[in-house]
């Protein structure tokens, strides 16, 4: 049962940063920050399956690639920059949590928005 | 007319399990209107693309893949990379086929300056795209040819330069030429197991 390791790894490690925060906060927040990446670690080969699944799905459906590829850089830029925020968030620096976010809409919108143009343009062209 | 639709419907239906797939995925979090807008165009792109080309039969959808993949910049780094890749590859290759060459080149000079008695030569050797040996040409220089070949078997009268003398010179040295050149490809053709006709002697 994976859900139970990773619950227990997480319950562990929650208590032990409530331990630990009240003399060492330094070390609490390194302890989270670990448990972390490792909880993701754990599920990156099932994201990977998931991964090949949506790739299956796209050629199916004779989508191109590159719309698939875009939609998972967007999916993984919004993880990498929820985990970063969330970190700071937890220790304390709400600034820096926000900037991130910043960060990460922006590159969203970067990726997004050359569909938008082309989009806009197909429309221009049906008009008279 | 119904098979077009067709397909236009099961693409709309595959691409919008698609994106509610993905939305399962993404995290929550402000970002999340984010992810949703841009995954909402992807439902426009393909509900739109069969309208558009619909509507002018010419009409190609195809540079918006082109957009995404030119403006994108990680995947132009990447063909960057790649297109670098090849270029070095290409270079070591050829780095190491001339070096191939020079050693071919200094092993058959090695072997011919066995036998004392050939003139002064430089060695040129011609490599396939396999690096294979495809010929190997040998020029003899011929000042030596006269001097160590000639004197020895024909003695040619050094006084008097006519062109009786002329003639008779071309004619002993074409036929010790003929000589040598037998020799030095039946010895390279031993060695790196050839033809004869890979084998190319001439004189300059």
């Amino acid at each position: 049962m994976e859900i139970i390791k990773i619950v227990g790894l997480g319950l562990i490690a929650t208590i032990l940063t409530i331990l630990i925060r009240e003399e060492e906060p330094e070390i609490a927040l390194q302890l989270s920050l670990v448990v972390g990446i490792l909880i993701f670690a754990l599920m990156l080969s099932k994201v990977v399956a998931i991964i090949d699944l949506l790739r299956d799905l796209a050629l199916k459906a004779e989508i191109d690639l590159v719309y698939l590829d875009t939609i998972l850089k967007v999916i993984g830029i919004a993880y990498i920059a929820e985990f970063g925020a969330a970190i700071s968030r937890d220790a304390g620096e709400g600034i820096i949590a926000s900037k991130i976010e910043f960060a990460g809409k922006v590159l969203i919108m970067v990726l997004g928005i050359p569909i938008m143009l082309a989009i806009m343009e197909s429309i221009m062209q049906l008009m008279p | 007319m119904i098979a077009y639709l067709e397909a236009w419907i099961r693409n709309i239906v595959v691409i919008l399990l698609l994106t509610s797939f993905v939305e399962l995925l993404l995290p929550e979090s402000e970002l999340e209107k984010y992810t949703r807008v841009v995954l909402g165009l992807f439902i426009v792109i393909a509900i739109l693309n069969p309208i558009l080309n619909l509507f002018n039969n010419n009409y190609n959808f195809q540079h918006i893949t082109d957009l995404l993949t030119v403006e994108e910049e990680s995947s132009m780094s990447k063909s960057e990379i790649m297109k670098r890749g090849k270029k070095l590859r290409n270079i070591s290759h050829q780095e190491a086929r001339n070096n191939y060459k020079r050693q071919l080149n200094r092993q058959i000079t090695a072997l011919l300056s066995f036998d004392e008695e050939l003139p002064e030569r430089s060695v040129k050797v011609n490599l396939d795209s396999n690096n294979k040996i495809k010929k190997i040409i040998i020029e003899l220089h011929n000042k030596r040819v006269d001097k160590s070949q000639f004197d020895q078997e024909i003695r040619v009268d050094d006084i008097e330069i006519g062109n009786e003398t002329q003639k008779r010179n071309s004619k002993s040295n074409q036929k010790s030429f003929s000589k040598v050149s037998s020799k030095i490809k039946k010895q390279l053709a031993n060695f790196y197991n050839l033809n004869y006709e890979q084998i190319v002697v001439k004189r300059d």
